[in-house]
């Protein structure tokens, strides 16, 4: 929560500085409490919890002393419609619980094609080619969701329209330009992740996937912007729509995918799922760019936090 | 808090203790028996646990000491507004000419004038002091500069505010989101060093089992973020306090509930990560989560966590 009301400010720096403090402590920590103190498995979750603590302690008293948080409005129960924002959020649950899910039934899936270990080994270099620089379109869609409406905000009546226009076009190239970048760097780096397997069966195997993943980036980086700008937008709802519309549709595919295609109808309905993403987003922006209803709701919501 | 979990910790390894039966070669480096030596070891855990919260603690004293006692200040100078941004090619083709026409920065700060200082200051009709004074500078530029030709320079003059913007906002996460598999890897590669694979197991498997619970809480720093930005960004002090305060509040709540449920019934979530005809000991998993549920029965901030612990090394025990 700290790290998000510091993000929401557009205060990066203490973020960064946290969380790297945090995890150096962390990887400190872990193998004294393991080997030298002789907690055995149990200090690996000891390191983790203190450090945990220690974050949290750290962002609470930042946001103490910058009266981000001031401690009386903790103790006062927010009224209904103050809350009613953060319960309309809520609707991102479903969001959170359909990539679970989604998730879950890939893993079944990929277990359950064969018992030698060649699929799962294949998706799991698939999914390393993935999170290869797949980490910098995550980060984009994410500083997206605090950016756009930050910068949107600070803009009045028609100049905001404007903005947003430009902000968007912006946005949705770099998602684009990174998610080709992602995509050239993985081509690159893929003939040094298919060496990491000794087994040719495996290799063979996950080229299909591997290419899919690549190919793909571009789209996953226009989804990535263009679901950071739906959530930006506060359409808590439809995002959650959009991905929950997509992930049933991933599900189907997996179904209905024929067992002799194997791990490549895996890769087949993870282009569908990104397809239907998609497709929320472009059904998204236009009314997001054109539409003036926004500012009335940006204010409504305002409004209710402040009574 | 600290010193609490280290006597929970020495509780649970007296009674592991005390009903181990028979042990490998294997069990010995991670179970001892009871001894003054434990006294000492979690004693000694106590203090590192202090020193790093007092370290922790002075950093981020030190770091913000010119913030503390002062009123809301936003430590953000990003300029937001960006106007008149735009680059125009040579017609010569001698290089790409860059025009920057003008800058708005706004640097609102809150707090009592500093004496002396009439520039740009708002006072009350009175010529009292206000409680807060905003100063805005506007600053306008004209600057025509000529580079050279080459790709590089082509690309780099092309970014403009707004894309320096986005650069500023995305690297800082990306730097923080490339840490986590980092410190994954090296929890797993110590847990690997004791050479007992159900430890690996286990923690794996304690692990998905926190992901999940994490991944169900994940919407709520998402709308806190929108919410606080929003309010941030237009100034608005009271709403932005209210956002955060009622978040915490929230996950506080929901986070309580979740870790009562898995004191409850671990059993129930640690299903989720079976997987249908393929061997899973979910009884061993069922201890370890029991034991991991007991160690950390609290939370920290709105999540919980667990410590995975091999079940081999224990044994259904009842506090």
């Amino acid at each position: 929560m700290g790290f998000s009301a510091f993000r929401g400010t557009m205060d990066l720096k203490s973020c960064v500085s946290i969380s790297v403090i945090s995890s150096v402590l962390n990887m400190i920590l872990a193998p004294l409490l393991i080997h030298v103190f002789r907690f055995g498995v149990a200090g690996s979750g000891l390191a983790a919890l203190t450090c945990d603590w220690i974050t949290a302690f750290s962002y609470v008293r930042l946001m103490a002393d910058r009266r981000l948080l001031v401690w009386r409005k903790l103790l006062n129960l927010p009224s209904w419609k103050q809350v009613l924002p953060l319960l309309k959020g809520s609707t991102l649950l479903l969001r959170s619980i359909s990539m679970i899910m989604t998730q879950l039934m890939v893993a079944r899936k990929i277990q359950s094609l064969d018992d030698s270990g060649v699929a799962p080994a294949a998706f799991a270099l698939a999914m390393q080619t993935f999170q290869m620089g797949g980490v910098i379109l995550f980060a984009l869609g994410t500083a997206t969701q605090t950016l756009y409406p930050n910068a949107v905000a600070s803009y009045q009546g028609e100049d905001r329209q404007e903005y947003r226009r430009n902000l968007i076009h912006r946005l949705m190239k770099w998602g684009f330009g990174l998610g080709m970048g992602v995509s050239v760097v993985q081509l690159l780096f893929a003939p040094g992740i298919l060496r990491s397997t000794p087994l040719a069966q495996v290799r063979k195997a996950a080229l299909f996937p591997m290419g899919i993943v690549i190919a793909f980036q571009g789209i996953n980086g226009l989804v990535s912007v263009g679901e950071g700008i739906v959530i930006g937008d506060g359409k808590f709802t439809r995002a959650s729509i959009n991905l929950v519309v997509a992930s049933l549709g991933y599900m189907a595919c997996l179904q209905l995918a024929p067992r002799g295609i194997g791990i490549n109808g895996v890769f087949l309905s993870l282009v569908f799922f990104m397809m239907l993403r998609f497709l929320g987003v472009i059904i998204h922006l236009p009314s997001a760019m054109y539409s003036g209803d926004d500012d009335h709701k940006i204010e409504t919501i305002s409004e209710s936090n402040s009574q | 808090m600290i010193i609490a979990e280290s006597i929970l910790s020495f509780k649970l390894h007296s009674q592991l203790n005390n009903r181990q039966e028979g042990t490998s070669p294997v069990d010995t480096h991670t179970v001892k028996p009871m001894g003054q030596h434990n006294h000492l070891r979690l004693s000694l855990a106590a203090l590192c646990f202090s020193l790093t919260v007092l370290i922790e603690g002075n950093f981020v004293s030190c770091s913000d000491q010119k913030q503390r006692g002062n009123p809301f200040r936003p430590r953000s100078h990003v300029v937001l507004r960006v106007e008149n941004y735009h680059y125009e090619p040579n017609k010569k083709n001698e290089g790409l000419k860059m025009v920057l026409l003008q800058e708005v920065h706004e640097e609102t700060t809150h707090g009592t004038a500093p004496e002396g200082d009439d520039d740009m200051t708002n006072f009350n009709d009175d010529g009292a002091n206000p409680s807060s004074i905003t100063k805005t500078s506007i600053k306008t530029t004209t600057t025509q500069l000529t580079f050279p030709n080459s790709l590089w320079n082509r690309w780099l003059i092309r970014l403009d505010e707004m894309d320096k913007l986005i650069i500023k906002s995305t690297l800082p996460l990306a730097a923080v989101f490339s840490i986590i598999p980092i410190v994954l890897f090296a929890d797993l590669f110590w847990v690997n060093q004791l050479g007992d694979s159900l430890a690996v197991a286990g923690q794996s498997a304690a692990n998905s089992v926190y992901q999940f619970a994490f991944g169900l809480l994940s919407f709520l720093p998402t709308v806190t973020a929108t919410l606080v930005s929003k309010n941030h960004a237009k100034g608005d002090v009271e709403g932005t306090q209210d956002a955060i305060a009622q978040a915490l509040v929230i996950s506080f709540a929901i986070s309580l509930t979740g870790t009562i449920l898995l004191l409850s019934s671990p059993s129930r979530f640690l299903s989720f990560v079976r997987v249908k005809g393929k061997e899973f000991d979910l009884g061993r998993a069922f201890d370890f989560t029991l034991s991991v549920a007991r160690h950390s029965f609290r939370f920290s901030c709105c999540h919980f966590h667990f410590q995975p612990v091999p079940q081999r090394k224990l044994f259904l025990y009842h506090t």
